[in-house]
């Protein structure tokens, strides 16, 4: 108990103090990356720099867990409500960031489809709508999650049951998904058995929130937040630079580079006979722009993450509703300073493409992008059914294989057409594609696997903190003292995370179908009883359980129908994943439940609760964990 | 107020960007509508924004009703 309460004021400085944090944070990493360019400048083998940084980022979470560390629960669980805005605001930005499928964003803006627009805008208007309907009043009531919250408003542990079970059964959809990502991601670089690679990502995490608790996760992904933007903001502004003499890539988007691909592409169109064709392949990404499908998708991600730890993880931490408000506003500019980088990657990946590969034949193997061959396994982690580089319709391996691929004549000039790379490989690769220094590659790659952990951070951490109140509501007559519980939460927090990595590595053909019902678990059933429990009075309790009921039994109908699994685009919905079509029917039925009932049902508001969160100057109602 | 200027001086930045969308690489890579980038720009500036117009009012209008100390050995 001392220790924890010196921990915690020993780092309690640091943590308020976000900018300090950052700046540090980004000064370590700028020297790492001279270091490594310095020690790539003397010939040593890239492999040594890969093994270096493979190496650093469990002894950083490590440090996280150590600075961190606490026996108080409520440290652990809401950090005594201290936490700066600006930190918690890096730390939501991340996951966002992740959420937002960053390592795939460029190669899907590459590839032309509708999707694109989805994924950039669906998880912002998520994180906007979470954070204006539900973040700011979830602080105010006090209560350490949104199941607390139902089960107080609607004096039913029921119905704060059922939210808490959609709540994990969706956290732990998405952390299954992520920890299949930061997997595949991280077998790139690591060249271990897959079982010891994902025994380090479910250590990595573990090390970061296991200690600290909310202050282990908040540090951590504020740490991530500054790499990622330095992975992704520091090569396309020096590219930037260098081609079109103006840094701010935000203005712009890289116009002089796409000058230059536009007058390739209609000299290659001049010219005909298949030259130029579909470079970049990206699974579901043939949804038209600005068709209902594309609409549909935002909004599936939108709905999906408002009410997960994913938007509100860090809202019980904070000092009160203004700092909710403060911080939701930093995250959001965060998350557009690197968002916006993103479409000019993807320009400058075109005319790097175009320039490496035009004009090249395969008898020249000096001048030939050996870096296709580089990527092993040859799978896409965000698509095992993709290969990373394709050439003439299989796999690239080396030069002699992809010579006989393409017919065996050693003179013929490369075609754009016979290439055809995965999202992922526009973002991993783009160092290579410039001929950038291998660090700049390097942290990309690292970018790519510290996303998913952040998400997997977020989700463990706030996973715990619901079972650590409902354990607290049901045994508020004989409580267990606090060692006790929070020994339990470290506990659930373990095997939450164990089993993400174990299904994650080891049972995954798809990452993005847990993730699609993860959404689909939080967006049909905990946002609109939530939202409804916040804003609408008349909303009862009766009305409360039944509408989730109902939300819950169609979802689980169409995700076990036989076709439903695969969660593919298909079925009774064109164009869009099952599980975003299960969503708006299961919603439009939640909504149409809950207001039948409550209509029908007389008023049984906790009228307290809802005059303490939604008018000013009242005293909350909830307490945090007392030791 | 340093908070509100810098959140002002990067929503006019991205602002300004959203003014090139028309010839932007999303609209001529991803064919994406101009006025739908637009509003994917926007819309997490109008949002931070709005978070800190709400965080201020908030600010203004509520005295005792932000948890701190009192929580702590509730």
């Amino acid at each position: 108990m001392n220790q924890g309460i010196v921990s915690a004021s020993s780092s309690a400085s640091l943590l308020t103090s976000a900018g300090r944090f950052a700046t540090l944070a980004a000064f370590a990493i700028s020297t790492y990356v001279i270091l490594a360019i310095l020690v790539e400048q003397t010939g040593a083998p890239q492999s040594l720099v890969l093994a270096l940084t493979g190496l650093l980022v469990l002894p950083v979470a490590l440090l996280v867990g150590v600075q961190t560390r606490t026996m108080s629960i409520n440290e652990w669980t809401v950090a005594q409500r201290a936490c700066s805005p600006t930190f918690a605001g890096l730390a939501q930005a991340a996951t966002i960031l992740s959420v937002c499928g960053l390592t795939t964003l460029a190669g899907r803006i590459f590839h032309g489809g509708g999707d694109a627009l989805a994924w950039m805008t669906g998880p912002i208007l998520g994180l906007v709508s979470g954070s204006v309907l539900i973040a700011p009043y979830l602080r105010k009531s006090g209560a350490l999650s949104l199941a607390e919250l139902v089960a107080v408003r609607h004096s039913s542990r029921f119905a704060g049951g059922l939210v808490a079970l959609a709540l994990v059964t969706s956290s732990f959809l998405l952390c299954w998904s992520t920890m299949a990502l930061a997997i595949s991601q991280a077998s790139h670089f690591m060249a271990i058995p897959r079982t010891g690679i994902a025994f380090a990502m479910a250590a990595t995490v573990l090390v970061c929130i296991l200690p600290g608790g909310i202050r282990g996760t908040t540090r951590a992904n504020a740490l991530v937040y500054v790499a990622v933007a330095i992975a992704f903001v520091v090569p396309v502004t020096w590219l930037s630079l260098t081609h079109n003499g103006w840094p701010i890539t935000q203005l712009g988007y890289g116009i002089g580079a796409l000058v230059d691909v536009a007058d390739i592409e209609g000299q290659l169109r001049s010219f005909g006979g298949g030259l130029i064709g579909g470079q970049v392949a990206v699974p579901g990404g043939d949804i038209e722009s600005g068709s209902m499908q594309s609409a549909a998708m935002m909004l599936f991600l939108a709905m999906g993450i408002s009410a997960t730890p994913l938007v509100l993880g860090q809202a019980q931490a904070m000092q009160n509703m203004q700092s909710t408000f403060k911080a939701s506003g930093y995250a959001l500019m965060m998350s557009a300073l690197v968002i916006s980088v993103v479409p000019a990657m993807a320009a400058f990946a075109k005319l790097g493409l175009y320039d490496d590969f035009l004009g090249i034949s395969f008898a020249d193997p000096e001048t030939f992008p050996n870096w296709l061959f580089s990527f092993t396994p040859l799978s896409a982690a965000s698509d095992p059914q993709t290969a990373m580089a394709d050439i003439c319709g299989r796999q690239a391996v080396d030069l002699a294989d992809a010579l006989a691929a393409c017919g065996g004549d050693s003179d013929k000039l490369l075609r754009l057409g016979d290439f055809r790379l995965s999202a992922d490989t526009v973002t991993l690769g783009f160092g290579q594609i410039f001929g950038l220094p291998a660090v700049a590659g390097l942290l990309t790659g690292l970018a790519s696997v510290l996303l998913p952990l952040a998400l997997a951070n977020t989700l463990a951490q706030a996973s715990a903190a619901v079972l650590a109140r409902m354990s607290t509501i049901a045994s508020s007559s004989t409580p267990l003292v606090a060692t006790g519980r929070l020994f339990g939460i470290r506990l659930f927090a373990v095997l939450f995370v164990g089993a993400s990595a174990w299904l994650g590595g080891f049972h995954t053909g798809d990452p993005a179908v847990p993730a699609y019902w993860g959404f689909a678990a939080s967006g049909a059933t905990v946002f609109p009883v939530v939202v409804m429990t916040i804003w609408w009075g008349r909303f009862s309790r009766l009305a409360a359980i039944i509408s989730m009921l109902t939300g819950m039994a169609i979802l689980a109908g169409f995700a076990f129908m036989p076709t439903g699994i695969s969660g593919s685009p298909g079925g009774p919905f064109v164009g869009i994943p099952l599980a975003a079509g299960a969503t708006f029917i299961a919603m439009i039925a939640v909504v149409i439940v809950a207001t039948a009932v409550s209509m029908l049902r007389g008023r049984e508001p906790n009228r307290p609760l809802l005059d303490a969160i939604r008018l000013p100057d009242t005293e909350p109602l909830l307490r945090a964990p007392s030791n | 107020m340093r908070t509100s200027l810098l959140a002002v001086a990067m929503a006019t930045i991205l602002c300004v960007a959203s003014l090139f969308a028309g010839d932007s690489a999303p609209v001529i890579l991803a064919r994406i509508p101009a006025n739908l980038l637009l509003a994917a720009l926007l819309l997490p500036v109008a949002g931070g924004i709005l978070m800190f117009a709400l965080a201020g009012w908030q600010g203004e209008n509520s005295r005792t009703n932000n948890m701190t100390m009192q929580d702590r050995d509730g």
